[in-house]
């Protein structure tokens, strides 16, 4: 538990704008990393908002069809990309994972540099091509509207590669350093669980990331030259293309989440002072989720014209990945029992995370069951389901994580009292918001519409309201974050008598 | 001011953050292969599309594929096959510090690589001459009405592939100048190690593109 | 460092002529026609060709366990990706005729163009 590095040092060492940018410290590349999908969150934050309020009517309010289809691709292209992917792993994992380890630095500090101008470089691209006419293909990219579609897929489609070169370089890093990294004495399994599901993630970064940067590539080999292998016309198949990004996508729905669940881990053992309850098999079902991921992307294709027994093999494949999931869940509940639980604001996330990832869990398994998934594809109980699991689950481990190690990061301490308001806000709202979204796509309200039925009105109301609350929670938040940096007291070295070595 | 050795070698400087020189090059070897691991899968992708339409148009392949050269095919594979060869001594030169031969063998690399890339161009050359392009701009002449998806997916394989040719001869003028200055011998060759592996990743691509594209009839 | 291997040049000799006279082999057997084991002919010559690569010229024999963990765990995904796709591809006719047959439907989404039929009529 000894770890000797001030930790304040790294922001006093060196000062100015050249100094960050062209830093090797993890622990500053992890810092910009933080500030880039921060910012990557408010704009996609931005975009849902005024989604949100164009539905409060059944009819148009402000926003042309093209452009709420523009603005429903971006807020989708931007969360993913900008946002989620690299939330936990970049910014965390950057920061916490050599610390963890008890390294000096991650294995390739270069590399690791690269991969955050990589970031950058792609992000701009993606800005660029909001400017040259935003795309409006939503954030799958789907052939052959994508190919025909006259705004910008080039531009964001290359972007999108650009920053899929960025996630695998850092699951390299990532892999490698746990590999060769750890210290004598710390053995695999000794490792926090944290550093376990930074490994399953990078696992699926190195295996799944390529095929979406080849895909996106074919794409605009399609654009450009059509090589028709994606375009019904030419003799191609676009189903072939819903293959080509689901292989990557599905399990990049677990790069997303993996990491967030090793965030869980660790608060709960901190939060209930008691040691994790089955550590090994915590550690095996992050692997066993990587592995699953890979076996079940053709339940997005249900019915896109995969074939019955394709759709039957992959509908029975989807439900396995329930497996490995519940036994995390069991496991931390199972930690909570008899310990002494300290509500701390990082342990309502947990908290928040658990009960919403179960939601969005068992209604995973509804659209996984072929019957039903026929019903529902594309209607808002998909778009209620993912939120459940990429909202619930993933902003609720990112929210945990910088609560958890704000006093870390930034040496201050927030105010716990308003953080616990902002926690509320945050969750109330976010069911206010997707709740309802369950109830009128079971009813058949479908989803990308931009004029509906006035029968959907009332639910479209609550969840516009609801996206309200939830914007209040998340500006109040960051208020108390910057007032924290600002005037914050000095946090102590090891605020909530955590175990692991940072 | 570098150290040198007492054979006129660069000191190589171990990382701050590693504990020995052979954790900095085992590391630096499997970040490699994981670098490797994610070229396949890159690769990948355009092999399921073959696979796929060739199940789907068996007749258009088996007519698109008397298009190629097999000659030439056959040429660049042993020309690639020979730079895989001197990589590999190029890598055993440096292990042994011999200076001279690790130049030589790099040179011979290069000139293969070089050699594959003018054949490359005289396939493409005919290709566009007949008009066997993908569809924006086919014209060439056959039964099948889809012959253009298979020179769209020629196109994409060879030409992803001669784009990895071609980094990897700009990475083998680097190792040269590197070679050149002294910096590689028994105690340091990591940069020599890595060049190598993804050397022979782009072989062994081909070794599966000869026969998939210039052969299956 | 001085502990890391150094292979005879005896053994990179031989890797290249095997390498070259498997190239022959390549493509002498594309002459002979195995029907619709053409591909998986090819593609096992080929598989053995990669492995002498891997094993020799990429030091594999010699090197650290784990990184040839590596690449067979990049085939068996590569494997999973190419099994699962053209599983659905072989499959999609008869989807197409039990749709047909049953409830009438012609499936707007099935492939079109000549090719399709091509591959059909072959089937039956
Ligand atoms: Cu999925």
């Amino acid at each position: 538990m000894t770890h000797v590095v001030d930790k304040r040092s790294f922001y006093e060492v060196k000062k100015g704008f050249m100094s960050w940018i062209i830093t090797l410290d993890h622990k500053r590349i992890g810092i910009m990393y933080l500030v880039s999908v921060l910012i990557g969150f408010g704009l996609g934050g931005l975009f849902a908002l005024a989604l949100r309020l164009e539905l409060i009517t059944p009819d148009k309010l402000f926003m042309a069809d093209k452009v709420y289809n523009q603005a429903f691709t971006l807020h989708g292209v931007i969360m993913v990309f900008l946002f989620i992917i690299p939330s936990i792993p970049a910014a965390f994992g950057n920061f916490l994972l050599p610390l963890m380890l008890g390294a000096k630095d991650v294995a390739f500090p270069r590399l690791n540099l690269a991969s955050f101008h990589l970031f950058l470089f792609g992000a701009l691209f993606l800005v660029l091509s909001v400017f040259l006419g935003a795309v409006d293909t939503g954030w799958t990219f789907y052939a052959p509207y994508s190919i025909y579609t006259n705004t910008s897929v080039i531009a964001a489609v290359f972007g999108a590669f650009i920053m899929g070169f960025s996630s695998i370089l850092t699951g390299v890093n990532f892999i490698a350093t746990i590999h060769t990294m750890r210290p004598p004495g710390m053995t695999w399994f000794r490792m926090p669980l944290f550093i376990w599901s930074l490994y399953a993630t990078s696992i699926l970064q190195v295996l799944a990331t390529p095929v979406l940067a080849i895909t996106l590539l074919l794409l605009i080999a399609e654009r450009v030259m059509n090589i028709g292998i994606f375009d019904p016309a030419l003799g191609g198949d676009p189903v072939l293309f819903e293959h080509f990004f689901w292989f990557y996508s599905h399990p990049a729905v677990y790069i997303m989440i993996l990491p967030a669940m090793g965030v869980m881990s660790e608060l709960v053992t901190t939060f209930c002072r008691r040691n994790i309850f089955g550590y090994k098999y915590i550690a095996y079902s992050s692997i066993g989720i990587a592995v699953i991921s890979f076996l079940v992307w053709g339940h997005h294709l249900f019915v896109s014209g995969q074939s019955d027994f394709a759709a039957m093999i992959f509908s029975l494949l989807t439900f396995l990945v329930a497996i490995p999931s519940a036994i995390k869940i069991f496991n931390w509940i199972a930690t909570m029992y008899q310990g002494s639980i300290d509500p701390k604001t990082p342990f309502l996330y947990f908290v928040a995370f658990v009960l919403l990832f179960c939601i969005g869990g068992f209604t995973g398994i509804i659209l996984g069951s072929l019957s039903l998934d026929v019903n529902l594809h594309d209607t808002y109980f998909v778009v209620a389901h993912f939120h459940y699991t990429m909202m619930g689950g993933v902003l609720m481990g990112f929210l945990g994580a910088i609560h958890y190690w704000w006093p870390k990061m930034f040496g201050k301490m927030y105010d716990e009292f308003l953080a616990k308001i902002a926690c509320f806000l945050i969750v109330i709202g976010f069911n206010v918001v997707f709740f309802p979204q369950f109830l009128m796509g079971a009813k058949g309200m479908p989803r990308r519409y931009h004029v509906y039925d006035p029968e959907f009105q009332v639910y479209h109301v609550i969840s516009t309201v609801g996206s309200w609350v939830l914007a209040v929670g998340v500006i109040l938040m960051a208020y108390y974050l910057i007032q924290s940096i600002r005037k914050g007291e000095k946090a102590p070295s090891n605020p909530w008598g955590a175990l692991t070595l940072e | 001011m570098k150290q040198l050795t007492k054979d006129g070698f660069v000191k190589h400087e171990v990382a701050h953050h590693f504990e020995s020189a052979d954790q900095e090059f085992q590391t630096a070897k499997l970040g490699m292969w994981l670098f490797l691991g994610q070229e396949l899968l890159f690769f990948s992708a355009l092999f399921v599309a073959y696979g796929v339409f060739r199940f789907l148009y068996p007749a258009m392949f088996i007519e698109a594929h008397h298009h190629l050269s097999v000659n030439m095919g056959f040429l660049n594979t042993i020309v690639l096959l020979i730079s895989s060869f001197t990589m590999a001594m190029a890598i055993r030169s440096a292990q042994v510090s011999n200076k001279k031969h690790t130049f030589v063998f790099l040179l011979i690399t290069l000139v293969c690589a070089g050699m594959f890339m003018v054949v490359k161009y005289m396939e493409y050359a005919e290709k566009f001459h007949h008009g066997l392009l993908p569809a924006r701009w086919f014209f060439g002449e056959g039964t099948s009405e889809v012959l253009h998806i298979f020179f769209g997916l020629y196109f994409c394989l060879t030409g992803l592939h001669g784009i990895h040719v071609l980094i990897g001869m700009g990475l083998i003028i680097w190792l040269l100048i590197k070679t050149q200055r002294g910096e590689f011998y028994s105690e340091y060759y990591t940069p020599v190690e890595m060049v190598g592996l993804y050397w022979h990743l782009v072989d062994l691509v081909w070794i599966f593109l000869f026969p998939l594209l210039y052969l299956v009839g | 460092m001085s502990e890391h291997h150094v292979v005879p040049i005896k053994t990179y000799v031989k890797t290249l002529l095997t390498l070259i006279f498997l190239t022959f082999v390549t493509v002498k057997i594309a002459e002979f026609d195995f029907g619709d084991l053409n591909v998986a002919v090819a593609l096992f010559v080929a598989m053995i060709k990669a492995s002498v690569v891997a094993l020799f010229f990429m030091g594999l024999k010699w090197d650290k366990g784990f990184n040839a963990v590596i690449l067979i765990t990049s085939v068996i995904f590569m494997s999973i990706f190419f099994l699962f796709t053209l599983g659905d591809i072989e499959t999609r006719a008869q989807t197409d005729k039990v749709e047909a047959m049953r409830f009438g439907i012609n499936s707007p989404v099935k492939i079109i163009g000549d090719g399709h039929s091509e591959s059909r009529s072959k089937n039956h």
